[in-house]
């Protein structure tokens, strides 16, 4: 199951620099000697890549009007990769018989200061254990092709490149620490204003990172990435029992992009009259219909319903679903809607964009991939795991530490030609409501995030979850509230309903997980209006609501 | 029935007065008057215990800092009881991660307000669930008999006692890492030896309150050095060792020269034992257990055995532990003129003292064994078929069960050999078997591994030395325990020097003192092979590539 969870990420490009520092230097002897060892024996490795990921970061909370934590950590972690074999077949091939946890690395934390001895030392431990692994592995894999019948994208398990240098970093970032404490303390004492909440929480994140790449290809990449989220968050339970929360953000790149404070104020306070809202309102209900999908809403969808189905490796992998490996060159959407990916954009539409990166977790350079250009189906995410079809990376191997990148989304961007200003969008929902004879369509405005299952196990469905929506009735009574309902659907179906598009482009940040990990990405998208789709009631919680008031209410005793 | 009882007059300290506790304890007064859901059963109790500490953390590798913080914490474990004291919902379930018990992280600003704001959430979502489970609980008794269980809570005298503060020293995250470079710096010369240092400080402030009236509170004060080294032999064999330096400050455990020394000396009898062969004959004769290797002993297969919190009743009926088995007070556990004490407060430098235990509870000191004999058990306020009072020794993470935990145990025996004729006893009874060597256990291993063996409840050892009647010794590898249980202790024929050691189990310390002890006959059998992995290239510095 792979699932968009709401986290930030920024990055800020930089001048080349040659690579020449101790963590590069330290961790190429390593690959080197290691190699050198391995010269005249048995299935030696004959590839090595060590990824190194240095994170200073703040993380301060704040609830009920005091500050719950304030950290600062400073950590470097590695993560290695060995492949055995050669890359027609290698180690790293998908067992079909037999599960495996061949996407997690040999991780470990390392010293974090430059004594180059250590450094090497410690990467030596993990490289051993993953060579150990890797011979292991070959074996399985070999079995499995005398065994099994012969795969039907017998494509090679990794493609060539030419090696890469880059070196890049940022000025240190230095947060006025008791100003941010203050203004969580003060945000969270505006979110707990709201008698109707039970819990709420003000926090700022920032991270700020070095990533290394080192391959035994003569890769040597060094780059920053830092990123900063303001969040806010309020819940309560309603008195049916269902969880209401609501989760808000902002990602900036520079803590002076941060709004005033009163802004901020006046979103706390907007937050928490908006969770009111929400916990008075009806639970809506089943539907199928016509649907119009707000811009950050419409992105979520995208990254749903297309996105994880276009990440290159899973068009050769025995047990996915492979749901658009043939459409290839045919129409999927209407031609006047293009989608491509492209981790080289920093912003769009004056919003910075998580997932961008000058390099991708294999060292191979960003690239802008097309998926649909005019309606049809152009091709897929490529890491360096080449499909039939498709044998080179186009920069989109992603990872978080602790696992293997494969083909990962960065900014998924839908665009279209023919723009409709927001009423033209809700005159065609209600026109098409009233052509299907439904008392009422959907306007869903804010979605809290989703899953999509992509393989052939479960159904290959996706469910997005509306933290907002409207009905909008035909009759032209008032648009009503709804809580508690879910998009759900399948991947073609949903794609042939689309019939138009808005002007206002929505950027959704967050971070996405699958067998990688979790990533920082983005989708943008206009508002997209949809002919039919479902929704579905949400999981509802069952514990009653509180029995005694909040101890600073009436009834309370504070 | 309630007593007030004040205790200690020397010790207490000016009046508690502390407002987030306060609140703390008006928030659960609150909840034990008005929780309430339709047909059940109020908490007839509720415990908090609140932690406010300020910890620093240093780790280091090879001479260089691995990961350092410093930071202050607050944080509130409470437990709900509903029902009564003979059937209530703890000690129930699949495990120890009993319905009715909890934890949050509390809001490291000193306010009263927000504090009670998740003590309200909390306490009140644990309820619920204590709830169900007295229910479920109910109805397992109804099916399978309650026959045979002890109750379920014993009472306890109300407590109101504040501690006064010792000296405070503040944790020096600066001079911490500088002290974690220096020792780790003593792995650098051993390429095959791995390793970490570890310093930990805290200063701070524990409280436990209740329902029933008990406001205890009394200092927090921990520092603890734990050097870990482990190595792995050509052939599979995996061993480990750790040291620990551990004081309430930093000037109560060894000055940093002998703890290097000691480091140094350890990775090097690491770094010898793993160039040894492997042992393929088993071994049958006296054993000495000496220094780490006694207080091992003594802990792992007598002091776990006098804790006296009955193990989890399951949901299927009977207990979730098959091998429970209380020693029984009144049997004999070791030989003649052997007693253990348990005194919590019998070395106020140790971070294993305390007045008060988790439950807020006095700490007793508990005559456990005499001449020999059991005399009772470690005891919360949770009572087993043979003792029903708490001793003060319910100790635990304040997010656990407050189970019986062992304090500062001391292990003594009314005739003590020097070394000198513990060997020469030692000597004696190898010949009388025919061998000219005994066995000598230092340490055993952190706990035992799959796949090595071991018939017995004490882990592999992890130095274990050869020794000849003219001194020579010859370190061994590859042996592992035939069969060792805690009826081997009646076999102690001989003690000598005690040692004192500090074992911890999370943030729960123990301080064991016990005697060097001679057993007459032990086994020793060959591990099962291990699997083999030759590391290439070996270790920088290893080879003389680097």
């Amino acid at each position: 199951m792979l699932c968009w969870s709401l986290l930030i990420v920024l990055s800020l490009g930089g001048e080349p620099v040659a690579p020449d520092d101790v963590v590069t230097t330290a961790v190429a002897a390593e690959i080197d000697r290691t190699l050198e060892a391995w010269q005249g024996q048995e299935d030696p490795p004959y590839f090595l890549s060590t990824r190194v990921t240095e994170t200073r970061s703040w993380s301060i909370r704040g609830e009920y009007g005091a500050l719950s934590y304030s950290r600062a950590d400073h950590g470097r972690r590695a993560d290695v990769a060995v492949r055995v074999g050669d890359r027609h077949r290698d180690s790293t091939h998908a067992l079909r018989e037999r599960w495996d946890r061949r996407h997690r690395s040999d991780s470990g934390r390392l010293i974090v200061e430059d004594v180059p001895e250590v450094l090497q030392h410690q990467v030596w431990a993990l490289t051993d254990r993953a060579i150990r692994k890797a011979r292991e592995r070959i074996v399985k894999v070999r079995g499995e092709a005398v065994v099994l019948v012969e795969e039907t994208d017998p494509s090679d398990d990794f493609a060539p490149v030419a090696a890469h240098l880059w070196s890049d970093e940022l000025p240190r970032i230095r947060p006025d620490v008791a100003e941010l404490e203050d203004m969580v303390r003060e945000l969270s004492g505006i979110l707990h204003a709201g008698t109707w909440t039970e819990y709420s929480n003000a926090a700022i994140d920032i991270v700020d990172q070095t990533k290394w790449v080192v391959t035994s290809e003569g890769t040597r990449i060094r780059q920053p990435r830092r990123w900063i989220r303001l969040s806010m968050n309020a819940e309560a339970s309603a008195e049916d029992g269902m969880d209401v929360d609501l989760y808000r953000w902002l990602d900036v790149d520079d803590l002076a992009d941060l709004p005033p404070r009163a802004e901020l104020e006046r979103w706390a306070a907007s937050l928490s009259t908006d969770l009111r809202d929400l916990l008075e309102a009806p639970v809506g209900a089943p539907y199928s219909g016509p649907v119009l999908l707000r811009g950050r809403a419409a992105g979520v969808f995208v990254h749903e319903v297309i996105g994880h189905r276009v990440e290159g490796h899973r068009q050769k992998e025995e047990d996915e679903g492979r749901t658009f490996r043939e459409l290839v060159g045919e129409r999927i959407l209407p031609t006047s809607i293009s989608i491509f990916d492209d981790p080289t954009l920093q912003t769009w539409a004056g919003f910075d964009l998580n997932g961008h990166y000058r390099f991708d977790e294999e060292g191979m350079p960003g690239q802008r991939a097309s998926i649909v250009d005019a309606g049809v189906f152009r091709g897929f995410l490529m890491s360096r795991s080449p499909i039939r079809g498709f044998d080179d990376s186009n920069g989109h191997g992603r990872a978080q530490v602790g696992r293997h990148p494969v083909a990962r989304m960065a900014n998924t961007i839908v665009s279209t030609t023919d723009p409709k200003p927001e009423a033209e969008l809700r005159r065609l929902l209600v026109a098409e409501v009233r052509r299907q004879g439904l008392p009422y369509g959907v306007i869903v405005d804010e979605l809290a995030g989703g899953f999509t299952m992509t393989g052939r196990v479960q159904p290959n469905a996706f469910n997005v979850r509306a933290s907002t929506s409207w009905r909008i009735y035909a009759d032209g009574r008032p648009d009503e509230l709804v809580r508690g309902i879910d998009l759900v659907g399948t991947p073609l179906t949903a794609l042939q309903a689309v019939v138009a598009a808005g002007d206002d482009p929505g950027v959704f940040n967050g971070f996405c997980g699958a067998e990688s990990g979790s990533v920082p990405n983005a989708a943008v998208s206009p508002s997209l209006l949809l002919s039919r789709l479902e929704m579905q009631l949400e999981e509802k919680e069952q514990a009653r609501p509180p029995l005694i008031a909040r101890p600073d209410l009436p009834g309370g005793d504070t | 029935m309630r007593w007030l009882l004040l205790l200690c007059p020397g010790l207490a300290g000016a009046a508690d007065t502390d407002p987030v506790v306060d609140a703390v304890v008006a928030e659960l007064a609150r909840q034990q008057a008005e929780l309430a859901l339709p047909d059940s059963d109020p908490p007839y109790f509720i415990r908090a215990g609140l932690y406010r500490v300020r910890t620093a953390y240093v780790r280091a590798s090879r001479g260089a800092v691995v990961t350092s913080s410093d930071r202050p914490w607050q944080y509130l474990g409470h437990e709900v009881r509903v029902g009564d004291t003979t059937l209530d919902n703890t000690n129930f379930g699949w495990a120890r991660d009993i319905e009715g018990i909890g934890g949050v992280s509390l809001v490291v600003d000193l306010d009263p307000a927000a504090v009670r704001h998740d003590v309200w959430a909390h306490v009140e979502s644990a309820y619920k669930d204590a709830v169900g489970a007295l229910a479920v609980r109910r109805a397992v008794r109804r099916t399978h008999g309650g026959d045979g269980f002890p109750d379920a809570f014993t009472s306890a005298p109300v407590v109101r006692e504040h501690i006064a503060d010792e000296p405070r020293v503040e944790p020096d995250l600066a001079a911490m890492e500088a002290h974690a470079r220096t020792l780790s710096a003593a792995f650098t010369g051993h390429p095959w030896v791995m390793g970490n240092v570890d310093l930990t400080h805290a200063v701070g402030r524990r409280w436990v309150v209740n329902t029933e009236g008990t406001r205890v509170s009394e200092p927090v004060r921990t520092y603890v050095v734990e050097v870990t080294a482990w190595t792995t032999t050509a052939d599979g064999e995996r061993n480990w060792r750790m040291m620990r330096f551990a004081g309430r400050q930093p000037d109560q455990v060894p000055a940093l020269a002998q703890q290097l020394a000691q480091t140094e000396a350890l990775v090097e009898r690491l770094a010898d034992w793993r160039e040894l062969e492997a042992e393929e004959e088993a071994w049958l004769g006296p054993v000495l257990f000496e220094a780490d290797g006694a207080v091992r002993l003594f802990n792992d297969l007598l002091v776990e055995a006098l804790k006296g919190t009955p193990p989890v009743e399951r949901e299927q009926g009977g207990y979730s532990d098959r091998s429970f088995s209380p020693l029984i007070p009144r049997r004999r556990v070791l030989p003649e003129g052997f007693a253990v004490v348990d005194d919590p407060r019998g070395d106020m430098t140790r971070p294993s003292a305390y007045h008060f235990d988790g439950e807020g509870v006095a700490g007793e000191v508990v005559e456990l064994v005499r001449d020999g004999v059991l005399q009772t058990h470690l005891m919360s306020r949770m009572p087993n078929v043979h003792v029903q009072g708490s001793n003060g020794h319910g100790r635990a993470d304040e997010d656990e069960p407050q189970l019986a935990t062992a304090g500062q145990i001391t292990v003594t025996a009314d005739r003590v050999l020097s070394r000198r004729r513990l060997l020469k006893r030692a000597f004696g009874l190898a010949a009388q078997q025919g061998l000219d060597h005994i066995m000598v256990v230092r340490s055993v291993r952190r706990t035992g591994v799959r796949g090595e063996g071991n018939d017995s409840d004490l882990p592999t050892p992890s130095e274990l030395v050869r020794l000849y009647a003219d001194g020579r010794e010859q370190p061994v590898r590859g042996l592992t325990w035939g069969t060792l249980d805690t009826r081997s202790l009646k076999e102690i024929v001989a003690a000598g020097d005690p040692h004192t050691r500090e074992l911890s189990w999370n943030s729960v310390y123990r301080t064991i003192t016990a005697p060097d002890v001679l057993l007459a006959e032990a086994e020793l059998v060959p591990m099962p092979p291990a699997e083999q992995w030759v590391p290439m290239p070996g270790p920088p510095g290893s080879d003389g590539s680097e």
